[in-house]
């Protein structure tokens, strides 16, 4: 057996177990949905749309949507569906890892938004540890290209095309719901 | 009925705080009254064995030298001639001028209807040639209670000084405090020592909060440091406005942590703690209960709120908010930033559905100017192609309604398509009257 059949081996081993212990969001156009207390980063011109159908489809969760400056149109995200008053919106650059830890650690946001400024891998170690613990999502919104952390567990390319939206995974390390249903 | 009475009043000439004011009275008498940031009334007559008259004015004159406050002092047999005294500055009641009638019948300005009332009575009588309170105690009672009722009646009565004014309670304010002295070079200017001694504080303090059923909305603490050549600020003070009322440790404990973290790495401390206290400013009731173990929406409210001030604290209140849509159709009026108001819903929210069509997720800080040529936009001198120019038109005009006489400056009339470019980004596209084309928005 070779290294790479090994390691194909020791994933199907370890990845339904893993996958198991998640909780997932079922996500609009992404069947594996998206695991709860991770990090994922979104890149492509029709990531927030797909971002905000996810939003629509669980009314309930309340929202922390950090940015460097206040970009993002709340009359679009009405128009989508989701009620304004669930939505937290932040500005800040300074101090955007802080302001992020603490909507992390209180728990009460199970959809928190950042743009990708970070480049320390630590920096999203910390997060993805906070976000595992109070099991909140982090979407991390990228401009040109993926990070390499390896804290961040799913990265999607999400793209207008003439089909609608067209959704390309170049990350998957968190398993999929799935699994959960049919562990076999 | 009461014995005879001698009261001073002291009438600030601008608003001032009048209840802390009035506890630099309280060793020369216990029966004080305030009227609300302007006046301050002391019963001195039953204390005329320890000092006299003229010792108190002199006292009071150094008080008010000290607190920086100018205000006139009269005294008189009761609230409403003593008040008058000081406010027009004469020495008897018949001297007084008539509108000095409404504060006779309302000292303490608690009635506006009555105050209406009375004023309109001074107007009449002004008119009739009536100025001072001497001629008003000229007209027979019968005259007033046939032409003003009660009211005629109730200010003949307070000016002829037959009537008893009852004082309003007035008790100086409880303060919450907490201290701890350390001994001598205990430690120095490290962070964690003080909030492990404050978390012990907070706990006391809204344990005290709590049997009172009070929550706190200001806090101050204060670091006191050993007076050493290399400390120029040996006092710290550090004064907390929560934007929500706090009544844990847990969440309080984090603000203060944040505030003293940056002002510590700012200047550090180089001499030992002495002491530190803290201290209850301001405080706001709450209906306090059993916790509800089948709902805890209560807590996570609290926990919101918390989260709400440590970030006001960290990047400031303009920077948390939440969105409220109004009904402006213009795109970067279409909504508005409403701040301390964590998650409630909007009033009365405009209905769009089926009004306005889908509105680009993102706006531009402001129109970018565009130049369209066949087939293609150039945005910031770079060319995109034009897959797709959607002929749905939404024409956005308006201002001219305001100032229709004035010189129209603040108008706008704005033609909106949808287009899409290269890679399908959809973008949003106006155009003017003038034939310019702005980037506004895109979508995703």
């Amino acid at each position: 057996m070779n290294k790479a059949e090994a390691i194909k081996n020791l994933r199907k081993l370890t990845s339904p177990p893993e996958a198991l212990k998640k909780d997932f969001w079922s996500a609009p156009q992404f069947a594996p949905g998206i695991a709860k207390g991770s990090l994922v980063e979104l890149m492509g011109n029709a990531r927030t749309e797909w971002l905000l159908e996810l939003f629509r489809l669980h009314q309930d969760a309340l929202i922390f949507w950090c940015e460097k400056e206040s970009s993002v149109n709340p009359t679009a995200i009405h128009q989508r569906g989701i009620a304004l008053e669930r939505i937290k919106f932040i500005n800040s650059s300074a101090h955007l890892q802080q302001s992020l830890r603490l909507a992390l650690q209180s728990g009460q946001y199970p959809f928190v938004v950042a743009p990708t400024i970070f480049e320390e891998v630590r920096v999203f170690q910390r997060l993805q540890l906070l976000a595992e613990k109070s099991k909140s999502t982090l979407f991390f919104l990228a401009k040109e290209k993926f990070s390499a952390a390896w804290p961040i567990s799913l990265q999607m390319d999400i793209h207008f095309s003439t089909e609608g939206i067209n959704i390309t995974v170049a990350r998957q390390k968190h398993g999929s719901q799935q699994f959960q249903k049919c562990p076999d | 009925m009461p014995g005879p009475i001698t009261v001073v009043c002291i009438w600030f000439h601008k608003a001032a705080p009048v209840k802390e004011l009035a506890e630099y009275f309280l060793r020369f008498s216990p029966q004080i009254s305030v009227r609300e940031e302007r006046a301050l009334f002391v019963e001195i007559g039953k204390c005329k064995k320890l000092y006299s008259e003229n010792t108190f004015l002199a006292r009071t004159a150094v008080i008010l030298k000290r607190t920086s406050q100018e205000a006139s002092v009269a005294i008189g047999q009761d609230i409403t001639d003593s008040l008058c005294f000081a406010k027009f500055g004469k020495t008897t009641v018949d001297e007084l001028p008539l509108v000095a009638l409404i504060d006779f019948v309302d000292p303490f300005g608690r009635d506006d209807v009555l105050r209406k009332a009375i004023l309109k009575m001074v107007s009449t009588f002004s008119d009739l040639g009536i100025k001072t309170l001497k001629d008003f105690k000229k007209i027979p009672v019968g005259n007033l209670i046939e032409r003003y009722g009660v009211v005629g009646r109730f200010a003949h009565q307070r000016v002829s000084m037959s009537d008893f004014i009852s004082w309003p309670l007035w008790q100086p304010e409880e303060v919450i405090s907490e201290k701890k002295d350390f001994a001598s070079c205990e430690f120095y200017g490290e962070l964690e020592p003080i909030l492990f001694e404050m978390k012990g504080q907070l706990d006391r303090i809204f344990s005290r909060l709590y049997a009172r059923n009070k929550k706190a909305m200001a806090l101050k603490v204060q670091i006191q440091c050993e007076k050493f050549s290399t400390t120029p600020k040996p006092m710290r003070i550090f004064n907390f406005q929560f934007f929500a009322p706090q009544g844990s440790t847990f969440g309080t404990l984090k603000i203060l942590r944040e505030r003293l973290a940056k002002d510590f790495e700012k200047e550090p401390v180089r001499s030992p703690i002495q002491s530190v206290q803290i201290t209850v400013l301001k405080t706001v009731s709450f209906t306090g209960g059993q916790k509800n173990v089948f709902d805890n929406t209560e807590e996570q409210i609290e926990q919101i709120h918390s989260l709400h001030n440590q970030l006001i604290e960290m990047i400031g209140k303009e920077n948390i908010y939440q969105a409220e849509l109004t009904e402006d159709r213009r795109p970067e009026r279409s909504w508005r930033k409403v701040y301390g108001t964590p998650h409630l819903a909007q009033q009365n929210a405009p209905e769009l559905k089926g009004v306005i069509p889908e509105r680009a997720t993102y706006l531009c800080r402001y129109p970018i100017k565009i130049e369209v040529t066949a087939g293609f936009v150039y945005i910031k001198k770079k060319r995109y192609r034009i897959l797709q120019w959607h002929k749905n038109i939404e024409r956005i005009t308006g201002g001219w309604f305001e100032k229709p006489e004035a010189e129209i400056k603040n108008t706008y009339d704005r033609n909106y398509y949808q287009v899409e470019l290269e890679d399908h980004q959809k973008v949003s596209i106006f155009e003017t009257p003038t034939r310019e084309f702005f980037l506004h928005g895109y979508y995703g």
